[in-house]
């Protein structure tokens, strides 16, 4: 009999305990300054790409959004569709969001033609809406992978190593990257879906 | 005696459901070579581009020396080649589909682990290249 009240008041104990906590709000990734008390932390280059509809996308396209970041091959045949597979998990998640959207940046640039990554995007059954399927020039699309990729293997907050494979990257409305996540990985990019809603909880 | 039997014919089922369990055909396991293959060098491209783009800021920095400005133009070329040998393979590729019988796809995936290899191939030995003249640069200056 002691037993069972023993064990009743054990149980009664573990459930009230608080469930842990989610964090509030996320690392801003990558180099920061500090200058006195002002911190100064990286931002993403400017970039002008043209998307599947032929339309210019720039920063100012992401104006007071989040938007997540992927690089890809329209021709690449493994790697690619399944970060996409992951990719649609979230944008199927976030899609009628206004403050999400999604660049999608392709880097084989005399292949991956606009009229490619309308074929693309056609064939990923993805609506004229928040994501943009971009090319551009060849440098100006490394320019911008590197910086990614600087900040992912130079930040102790970035999850993971960064082996230019299938990662999506999280942007806030200042240009910071906040959050990433390997685009093959099912737990981490449902893990990266919650990071997406803290940052748009932040206040 | 009776937990003998059950035992017995538990072990029987066990080892006819092993024996029992698929393998992998010829095609599925050509298909998964090829795509490791493919797997492991598609990240170069990032690193040679990157390596590329470090050659030609090199090259600027060292306008007089003719020697290693030609080395970099070589070295720039082979990962430019490596690099587009890979776009091209990845265009050129057509996954099979499971109608297809095995007499054509097994010869066609044959081909392309040869092709994939050879991509491969040049493109980490443009990567130990195009390292190992930016080292040279490096500890010349």
């Amino acid at each position: 009999m002691r037993l069972i009240w023993l064990v009743g008041f054990i149980l009664i104990i573990l459930a009230c305990e608080e469930a842990p906590k989610l964090p509030t709000t996320l690392p801003i990734l990558g180099e920061k300054d500090i200058v006195g008390k002002d911190t100064s932390y990286h931002t993403v280059p400017d970039f002008i790409f043209v998307d599947q509809y032929g339309d210019s996308i720039t920063q100012e396209s992401f104006a007071n959004k989040a938007y997540i970041v992927d690089y890809f091959f329209t021709s690449c045949p493994t790697i690619c569709p399944k970060v996409k597979d992951q990719e649609i998990r979230v944008y199927e998640k976030f899609k009628d969001n206004p403050k999400v959207s999604f660049l999608s940046i392709a880097m084989d640039t005399e292949f991956d033609t606009v009229e490619r990554l309308k074929w693309y995007a056609d064939k990923l059954e993805i609506p004229k809406s928040n994501w943009h399927f971009v090319t551009g020039e060849e440098d100006l699309i490394y320019d911008i992978a590197e910086d990614f990729f600087h900040v992912a293997q130079k930040d102790p907050d970035a999850p993971g190593g960064f082996n230019h494979d299938g990662r999506l990257i999280l942007i806030d409305k200042e240009k910071h990257i906040r959050s990433f996540c390997n685009g093959m990985d099912e737990g981490d990019v449902d893990r990266f879906m919650k990071d997406i809603e803290t940052l748009l909880n932040e206040k | 005696m009776k937990i003998s039997y059950l035992l017995i014919a538990s072990l029987l089922i066990s080892f006819v459901c092993i024996s029992c369990e698929e393998k992998p055909t010829e095609r599925e396991i050509l298909f998964d070579e090829v795509m490791d293959i493919h797997d492991t060098c598609m990240p170069e491209v990032v690193t040679l581009n990157q390596i590329k783009r470090s050659l030609r800021k090199s090259k600027e920095d060292i306008k007089g020396d003719s020697v290693t400005v030609s080395k970099i133009n070589t070295t720039i070329g082979a990962i430019e080649k490596a690099n587009e040998g890979m776009m091209v393979w990845m265009r050129e590729l057509v996954i099979p589909k499971d109608i297809d019988p095995d007499e054509k796809v097994v010869p066609y995936l044959k081909e392309e682990k040869i092709k994939i290899k050879k991509v491969s191939d040049a493109m980490f030995e443009a990567l130990d290249d195009g390292n190992a003249l930016l080292k040279d640069i490096k500890d010349k200056q």
